[in-house]
């Protein structure tokens, strides 16, 4: 058995508030796609509630996009910089 | 066929959202923040007073009973500012609220494990031939303490809703 312990340096990041800017959903209209109340949309996207596996395969269900796209153990990058800023180094 | 769980659970429904409602202006850390404080002052001061509160024809007694009564109004002021989120059913609630809950749960039942252990001690410790009351005052303060903490415990730590640009937004047309 391998314990379950998340430690400050094992954050998860994620894009929520970019993806839900994109697609003109409010915090209460995606927390009712998802089944959860808003206060914890609010509480996912501060970095203050690291969501279940079930919760974020709901999330990316509603984004259509696949879990690493939504989620990462590193900071994301802006969108831009990750399409337009390739070949720079 | 409807269970009687699914009857407890509709009911719990409509009353969370008949709460849900209440006292919007209050509805900010810093008031809750205040309420759970107010709770702990007037729980605290219910268990000191409670201590020597166990003879049945005593003004003592008389003014517990009033502590205990704005003990238990500032705890249901507790409880609809956070939603009565240590108390609702499961169901009601989603994965980040049940964490927080379980958390302040846990505390909860600490409190009122050394409470009791510590009224055990003190009970032990005191003769109580001229207080006959004193085991009941004294455990139904603890109680109101132990059985509250969750709530108060969420009250402080609840963050204030933030802001959402989207939805303003939205409301702006």
């Amino acid at each position: 058995m391998s314990p379950v312990r998340r430690g400050k340096e094992l954050p998860i990041h994620n894009r929520l508030q970019v993806l839900r800017a994109e697609r003109g959903l409010t915090r209460a209209q995606l927390a009712e796609l998802v089944e959860v109340n808003p206060q914890t949309i609010g509480a996912l996207e501060r970095g203050d509630h690291y969501p279940s596996l079930d919760l974020a395969f709901r999330l990316c269900e509603v984004f259509a996009l696949p879990v690493e796209a939504v989620f990462s153990r590193t900071p994301f990058q802006p969108l831009s910089t990750q399409l337009y800023g390739k070949g720079e180094s | 066929m409807t269970t009687f769980k699914d009857r407890f659970h509709e009911q719990q429904e409509r009353q969370a959202a008949a709460y849900a409602d209440w006292l919007p202006g209050w509805r900010n850390r810093r008031t809750r923040r205040r309420v759970a404080v107010a709770w702990l002052i007037a729980a605290l001061t219910t268990i000191g007073l409670g201590t020597v509160a166990g003879s049945p024809d005593s003004t003592v007694l008389l003014v517990w009973m009033v502590l205990l009564l704005i003990t238990i109004m500032l705890q249901l002021l507790n409880k609809v500012l956070t939603n009565n989120m240590g108390e609702r059913s499961a169901r009601l609630l989603d994965e980040r609220e049940l964490a927080l809950r379980g958390r302040s749960s846990y505390v909860g039942f600490l409190v009122a494990t050394w409470s009791m252990i510590a009224a055990a001690v003190a009970f032990a410790a005191t003769p109580i031939g001229s207080l006959p009351l004193a085991p009941f005052v004294v455990l139904m303060s603890l109680g109101m303490l132990a059985a509250n903490t969750p709530s108060a415990l969420l009250a402080w730590q609840l963050p204030d809703d933030e802001p959402d640009p989207i939805a303003e937004g939205d409301s702006r047309g």
